[in-house]
This record gives C-alpha cells, structure tokens and sequence, in this order.
C-alpha cells in the first residue's frame, strides 16, 4: 500500500461522514446548494477517466499495447478520487429537493458504490503490477472484476442520474415498439392513450378520474386498508371522506381536501400520495381540480360536460380528440373509384365526407336522376360506404326506400319533398346509425312513423308539411326520447307592445 | 383596331420568351425546361385545393364536418351589444358618471375625446328559453329562439375603425388583399349547385360595406371564388340577362366557340386565370334561367312573408333573409349578408341609440327570427351555420361629439368586447361563452379574437384551419394567418 492508496481511504472516510450527516432533503444552505451544483460537472469526470482506464486495460492485455499499463494506475486513482468527489456533490445537490424519490435512492447507492469499488481498484491495480511480489491469481480477478463492475455501475449511475434530471422514460420514450417488445414494454401508441367503448356516454368520472384514483391512490385507500379512514376504491367511499370528514366539496374545489393535499409542499406530512410513492402529474390534478368545480358528478358524460382550454389541451394530449363513435368506430374499406365514377355518371355527386374517409356523401342534384332504374344498383354497389344520402326534392319514391334499406351506415337521409309514403316506411326500421331524417314535405303519417321506432340512434326528425299529429309524434318520443321532431311552424305569440303593431300592420 | 388585330395583340402579348424556348428545337427546349424548373418556387401541387379542370368541383374538407354551408349576417357598423344580449345592471346605475380616468389610460377610440360620461343600458332585459338568455326588449322576435343559439359575448379585434375592422373579421386581415372568409370556404369546398354562384353576397341598409367589395373579394385566391354581389329588386345578377334581340341558342353557340378558344389559350400559357374565365361563361349562362328563379320571392306563400315580414320588390335586409333561405335550400355554400346602420355614435336621428337603431332592430328582429325557425323546419338548421355580428363593439360610454346638450344618444367603435351569435350546423345551442365585466368595457373570461372566431367557423366546416392554405408569393397563406384557436365551448 502506498500514501495514494491512503489518501483515498481518507477521502472515502470523508464521504461516509458526508452520507451521514447530510442525507435526507433539510433546509440547505446555499453555500452547500452552491457546490451541490457542481455535481453535474464533477460528474463527467469519473464517467469519462474510469471509463478510459477500463478500455485502456482491455488494450494493454493485447501485447503491442502494453506501454498503457502505467498509465490505467494513473486513471484509476484520479477517476477514484473524482467519483468521491462527484458523489459528494451529489449529496449536497440532493438536498434542493425535487427528485424523484426511489430513482434518487438507487442513483446515491450507487454512485457511493462506484466511489468504493474505484478506491479498491486502484490498490489491486498497483498489486498486479507489483515486480517485488507477484500477484495471486485472486487479486488478479479481484481487480478484473472491480473493473468490470465499475463499468457497469457506471452505465447505471449515469441512466439513474439521466432519469432524475430528464423525467422518468426519457431513454424509452422513443424506443421502436421492436425493442419495447424484446424489454417487455408496453407498444408506444398505448401510453397514456385513453381508449373508451363509447366516448358518447362515457361519464367523465369513469373516464378521468377514477383511473386517476386507481393508480395514484387507491394502493393505500381501499377496502381493507382504508389509511386515515378513506376508501376511494368505491364511488360511496370517495364521497363519504375518511376519519377528518369528506375529501370533495362539489364545485369548490379549493376548499376540498383531496385537492388541498395534493398541492401540499413534498415535505409536509399531510402531502398526498406521500413522498416516497408515485406523484400525481399536473394534468391529473388539473383534471381532478375542473371535476370538483364542475359539481363532481358521478353521471355526467365527457359530451356534457363543460370543457376548460386547458382540460381540452390535456384531452387532446391523451388522445381523445382522436376518439370515433357510430359508423367511424367501423372498420370500413375505401369504396371503389369504379362504382364511384358509375354512381356519379347518373347526375349525382358523390365526394367523400372527409380526406382519408371510407365514409361518402351522395347528392341528387338532378330531380330526374332519381327515378333512374340504374340508381338503385349504383347505390348498392356502394352501400356499406355511404353514410349521408341526400334525394330531397327529387322523384325518389318508396320504390327507392327498398334500396336504402340496404344501405348499413347511413346517417343522414334527406327525402324531403319526395314522393315517399306510410308505406315506404317500414323500409328504414333497420338503419341503426341513422341520426338525421328529413321528410318535410311528403304523405307520411302517424302509420309509417312508427316503424321509426326502432331507429336507436334517430335524434332529428322533419316532418313539416306531413299528415302527423302531435299524438303520433307522443307515440315516438315514448320508443325515442332523445329524438327531437320538428313538426314546423308554431308560432309563439311575441310580448310587448311589437304584437300590438303586428295587429296594427 | 378591328377585333381581329386586338385578338392578335393579346396573342402576342402572351407569347414570351418560354414560348420561344419551348417550341425551338429539343437542346434549347431542354435548356427552357431546366431553367423554368429552376426559376419556379418549390411549390407542391398538392397544397392547392382546386381541381384545375373545374375549381368548383365539390371537395371534401379535412374531417367529417358539422355545416355543409354558412350564412354570415354581417351587420354593418357595430351594433351596441349593451342594448341587445349583454346585461349589464351595474352601468344602468353609473349612467351619467364621469368615467374613470384608469378606463381611458393608454385606450385610442375613434370619436371620444377628454373624459366622457357613462351611458346605461338604453333597453330593459328579461331572461328567456330554457338557457334563461338575456335580451333586449329590442329584439322580442329573436328572445324565442334563443336556444338554437350559441352566444360570444367576449369577441375582441385589434380595429376600431369600419373597414380595416369590416376586413379583419371577412379576410383575416385589417388590410386590402387578402381572400375573404366565403372565397375560402368555396375554395376549400367547391360548390354543391353549379347552377348558381357558391358564394353569394346580399347588400341592405342602403350604404356598400365600408371597405367595399374586398370585404368578399378573392384575394389572391383565383377570381372564381369572389363573392358575387345579387340584388332583391331588378335584375338579380346586373350584365347577366341577354342583349335584346339575342335568343338564347345563339349565346350558347358563342360560349361553346369563346370556351374552345380559351381552352386552347389555357393549352398553351396554362393561366389558371383562362379556367377561371371559362367557368364564368358557363355559369353565367346557367345562372341566367336558375338565379331568376332562386331570387324571386313572389311565389313563396303568404306566410312566409307574414313570418319574414318580406315585400317583394323592394331591397331589405328581410327580403335578403329570406334570399338567404332559398339559396342555401339550392345549395349555394356561403350566403353573406351586410346591413348597414348600427354604427350608433348618436350625433343624428339615424344612428341614435334611441332612434336608428331602434329601428335597425326592427327592421332585423323578425326576418333573423323567421330564417332561424324556416332553417329549423326545413332541416337545414341542423347543416347551416348562421353567424350574427358586426365587425366591433360599442363604448360602455356616451359619445357626445359636440359637447352640446344633444337629443340623441350614442356609444362610439370598441374593439375590447362585444358580442356575436352562432347557430345551426353543429353549435350548441342555449349557451353563452365569455363574459364581460361588469360595465361590459373588455372581457373576463371566455375571450374570442376574431381569428379564433374563423377558426370555429371552418372547425365546423369540417377543416384544420392551420391546413387550408394557398401559396402565394412564396409563402402558405391561410384566413387565420398565424393565429387562431378553435373555440370548443360552442360545438355540440
């Protein structure tokens, strides 16, 4: 053992005082903070020298490279005394606060055994160079594997420090799914995606907050454990409270606990989830925050609820701008530009609803066009593509009603001022996604509408000009209470002193 | 010149040096090719729109939309929200009080000068629908329809003078130049009828849009996507029936043999101007049976008229409503109406608060009603998205321009706040967004610039209003220009 090797004894000496003293997020000083700051510069060092030393080593074992060998003693004591250094500072910049806790664990562990096994390799080195007394086989492996596991603490010290400055999945954020497959990670597309059956009458609550609950919360209260007396593993249990009383005041969200806690200092007692466990980000905050103040409904869906600029950017973030109901939840096949070309020959424009929609609209431009014999094939060779039928005012008549009947998807139909009767009707019971029915304008009555009945996704129905009564229009609202039917015209008489001039006039 | 020596010199005119290139030999037309490819700007085919066969050829915008076409009642001048839709109690009872000094510090205002006084609400207001809206007693008509309607009520613009405000909300811009907000949506989308203009204009109030035809101009767009001006009394469209003496056949064999030589002209220049031209022709000669016939209201029943308060044959913004109605019926994309008289400073009977525009609201109040419910009733609502609203607001404060005791009152041009609508094609209906404060001097929440606006509007068109772009002059210009957000509230 020479004074070098001393040294670095002492230095380690120093080091463990340091982790004794100073460990734990305190009040720092700033003059501890200040050199705390060094640590990302310090730290390079015994990244880069104890990292040369190894590959130097690797080298000096091929016989033309032999001259390096004095030189991997070298490294090996500055990279040693740089890793102390390095793990030091670290100690004092923990103390600012704001990692995350386990991450910062492992990376201090670590980081102290790099400065250890640095220490030890530099003496072993010394040995197995030593003329006098030539090494044991032991020290000979004792120091091949201290370099080895140097190499590999330093590659994990340095991804833990990355996480704790870059957030946590900074390497695998933009890993190829390949690769995630090969690690076991999740595909890319899936993380933090929001994936719902039916975004239409999915209530918020389910959709936002409870898994919210789910994953920061319910670990500690849930039946069973129910720590301070809360169970949020049930909607009963969320708005009961725990031991201190309930945890949310509808519509004032400042005032509730669960909110409160949240947004306590990391070092308070009363911070929710505790410092140690997985933190609530901000966008759930944000999103628990506008549910209270929105009267933290338990029925309300994501379509009615009232959105804020920032639960839209939050929404669209986790992808729900992106979400597809009805017919756009259907895996369709882009319709054939043949049929195409033969539907749009007959006088009738046919575009697609949007860029990249198997989805089209078909127009009758031509009144004419529509008592065509051809029309009918045309429009089924086409039939699961088209969505938004338009034969108003044309010579479309129950004849045609038999072809739409074959039309799966449509969702809008205008046959407005056609010649379409009661007994055409029946014709459209089968269209399940149909939304929009205009029949303004034509014979039907009481008898055809309730063959409309068994329209599920029906919302707006014309029927001005027709032969039903408000009885049949009872009827329908008590199979369809969400459709609402136009039945024309009727005038509310106006107030004030305007109806007198009316009269006037 | 003879007409042949003139079709000689535009001949030649057009012939250029790249004409020469092209047809002398294969070395230099090689030479030609290589410089014009690399004179040209970088411009992708595909960041046009058009089809260069037929540029009203219907397109799909770029998501399934909600409004297939748009009427935009544009009501020239400034119509003074604190007398219509914003409710303000707290200035019925400052009415009289000087204003503050901290209102008036680093604010610019077209008319007022030194310290004026406050000016309460000149109407009473009562909440009605299930929405419990606020309105005026100057608009009983409209309070029954208030829940088809979505309100703004915290639009701000950057002008406080009518025609770089009139050309901020139509174009994008305060200034001349750009495309208006119906030559891109005809643009983006073509035209559902190709019998009729698919963008049409309807002027009233006796007084052309302040910043003239630009506000419904083409811009740099090509011409055939310009707003065509039609008028409710006399011939429609003006220069459009035939010469007297000229039977219809034969103008149709002079438009078969003017398109053959302008599409051999388009051959050889490749203007897309020519396609412009000859799509003209050809409209034109169909819009001379089928726009008669869309804009003449003689024949629409008694009590249509009775519910629009319409008069054939004469030009009123009721008549231009129910033009409106009719033309969207016909699949006309983008109808733009302009009512002048609401710019109500008060320095005359005419533009009082407490006379003209009284009567502004009269003469709106029923036919805006009446093409709501016919809309509603024809089902065309439910695709139609109608927008109301002037290009700025009006001062919480009395404009008193002589400093004379003065019978009229008035409020002067305010860009901070004020209010629009928007109904039909996909708006939810019975709400409001935005809020002023309480004298309704700027807004508190809920704020909507005018390109925000715009971007609501071909959001509900079914396009990206960042994607909608034409090149020119070597840039992607688009109606927002940089700006924009979609504003969500107000979309079912």
């Amino acid at each position: 053992m020479n004074k070098a090797a001393y040294s670095l004894v002492a230095g380690l000496v120093f080091l463990f005082i340091q982790l004794l003293s100073v460990s734990g997020a305190g009040h720092p000083t700033d003059a501890s903070l200040f050199f705390g700051r060094f640590h990302p510069l310090f730290v390079h060092l015994p990244i880069g020298i104890l990292l040369i030393a190894a590959l130097l080593e690797l080298v000096t074992r091929l016989q033309w490279w032999g001259t390096f060998n004095k030189a991997v003693t070298a490294l090996l004591f500055v990279g040693a005394w740089s890793a102390i250094l390095a793990a030091i500072a670290g100690l004092y910049l923990a103390q600012g606060g704001g990692y995350d806790p386990s991450t910062l664990l492992w990376h201090k562990r670590l980081g102290v055994v790099i400065a250890i096994l640095a220490s030890a390799a530099y003496p072993l080195k010394v040995w197995t160079n030593s003329a006098i007394r030539p090494p044991t086989k032991t020290q000979k492996r004792a120091y091949a594997g201290s370099v080895a596991a140097l190499v590999l603490g330093v590659a994990l010290t340095g991804h833990f420090g990355g996480e704790l400055t870059h957030g946590d999945g900074y390497l695998t954020r933009y890993m190829p799914n390949g690769i995630r497959n090969l690690v076991g990670l999740p595909d890319k597309e899936d993380l933090g995606r929001l994936q719902l059956e039916d975004p239409g009458e999915a209530t918020t609550y389910a959709a936002l907050i409870q898994p919210i609950l789910e994953n920061r919360c319910i670990a500690c209260h849930r039946a069973g454990l129910a720590k301070g007396g809360l169970m949020l593993d049930t909607q009963e249990g969320l708005m009961e409270g725990g031991d201190d009383g309930p945890v949310i005041i509808a519509g004032r969200a400042e005032e509730s606990e669960l909110i409160h806690r949240i947004w306590l200092p990391l070092a308070s007692g009363d911070h929710m989830p505790p410092a140690d466990r997985p933190q609530i980000t901000v966008a759930e905050a944000e999103m628990l925050r506008w549910w209270i103040d929105q009267g933290a409904s338990l029925e309300e869906t994501l379509a009615e609820s009232e959105m804020t600029d920032i639960i839209q950017t939050i929404l669209d973030e986790i992808g729900l701008d992106e979400i597809r109901t009805g017919i756009f939840a259907l895996d369709i096949s882009p319709p054939d530009s043949q049929d195409v070309a033969a539907l749009a020959s007959l006088g009738v424009v046919v575009t697609p609803l949007a860029e990249e929609e198997p989805f089209l609209q078909v127009r009758c431009t031509d009144p004419g066009a529509c008592g065509s014999d051809q029309l009918a094939p045309a429009l089924r060779a086409l039939s699961p593509n088209i969505a938004w039928l338009d034969l108003g005012r044309t010579e479309a008549n129950d004849a045609l009603l038999a072809t739409i009947a074959d039309l799966p998807h449509l969702t809008r139909l205008h046959l407005e001022r056609t010649a379409v009767t009661d007994a055409g009707l029946p014709h459209l019971g089968q269209l399940e996604y149909l939304e929009y029915l205009n029949l303004y304008g034509t014979t039907v009555g009481d008898d055809g509408l309730q063959h409309l009945s068994s329209l599920p996704a029906l919302r707006a129905l014309y029927l001005w000009q027709t032969n039903v009564t408000e009885a049949g229009v009872e009827n329908l609202k008590q199979a369809l209470p969400k459709v609402d039917v136009n039945l024309g015209l009727t005038l509310a008489p106006v107030p004030s002193d305007d109806a007198e001039e009316e009269s006037a006039e | 010149m003879n007409l042949l020596e003139e079709a000689r010199h535009a001949h030649l005119c057009s012939v250029t040096r790249r004409h020469f290139l092209r047809t002398c030999g294969t070395g230099l037309g090689a030479i030609a090719f290589a410089s014009l490819g690399g004179c040209t700007p970088g411009l992708e085919p595909s960041a046009y729109r058009m089809v260069a066969t037929d540029p009203l050829a219907q397109r799909s915008p770029h998501f399934t939309p909600t409004a297939k076409r748009v009427i935009f009642l544009h009501m020239a001048g400034g119509p003074s929200p604190l007398e219509l839709f914003d409710y303000k109690p707290t200035l019925a009872r400052l009415d009289g009080e000087q204003c503050p000094d901290s209102l008036l510090e680093g604010k610019r205002f077209a008319f007022i000068r030194g310290v004026p006084k406050m000016l309460g609400p000149q109407a009473s207001f009562q909440q009605y629908g299930e929405s419990g809206a606020w309105i005026s007693h100057h608009l009983p008509h409209f309070a029954q329809v208030v829940d088809h309607v979505a309100f703004l009520k915290a639009i701000h613009t950057d002008e406080f003078n009518h025609a770089p405000a009139q050309l901020l909300v139509q174009t994008g811009s305060p200034r001349l130049g750009r495309p208006s907000m119906g030559a891109w949506v005809t643009y983006g989308l073509g035209t559902e009828n190709e019998n009729l203009p698919a963008f049409v204009v309807l002027l009233s109030g006796g007084v052309a849009p302040d910043a003239g035809a630009s506000v419904y101009g083409s811009g740099f767009l090509p011409t055939v996507y310009q707003g065509v001006q039609c008028r409710s009394k006399g011939d429609p469209v003006l220069f459009l029936s035939n010469p007297d003496g000229i039977p219809a056949d034969l103008r149709r064999q002079s438009i078969d043999a003017i398109t053959r030589i302008n599409r051999q002209q388009h051959e050889e220049v490749g203007d897309p101007e020519i396609l412009t031209r000859i799509a003209q022709y050809e409209m034109a000669f169909r819009m001379q049976t089928s726009v008669p016939e869309a804009m003449d209201i003689h024949k629409e029943p008694p009590y249509i008229h009775e519910m629009y308060g319409t008069e054939p044959g004469v030009t009123s913004f009721a008549n231009n409503c129910l033009l409106a109605r009719r033309l969207v019926e016909r699949g006309v994309r983008f109808v733009q109406l302009f009512h002048w008289g609401w710019d109500s400073h008060g320095a005359g009977a005419s533009e009082a608060l407490n006379v003209g525009f009284v009567d502004r609201c009269r003469e709106t109040d029923r036919p805006v009603t009446a093409l709501l419910r016919d809309l509603h009733q024809r089902g065309l609502l439910d695709e139609t998205l109608v927008i109301w609203g002037g290009e700025f607001g009006r001062t919480p404060m009395l404009e008193n321009r002589s400093g004379q005791d003065n019978p009229f009152v008035g409020r002067d041009h305010h860009s901070d706040a004020y209010t629009m609508w928007l109904a039909g094609g996909g708006v939810k209906g019975g709400v409001t967004h935005g809020e002023t404060d309480e004298i309704g001097y700027s807004g508190i929440s809920g704020r909507v610039h005018v390109h925000d606006l715009q971007a609501t509007i071909l959001h509900l068109l079914g396009f990206d209003h960042e994607r909608l772009t034409y090149p020119f002059q070597g840039r992607d210009y688009r109606l927002t220009d940089v700006h924009g957000s979609v504003v969500r509230n107000v979309i079912a």
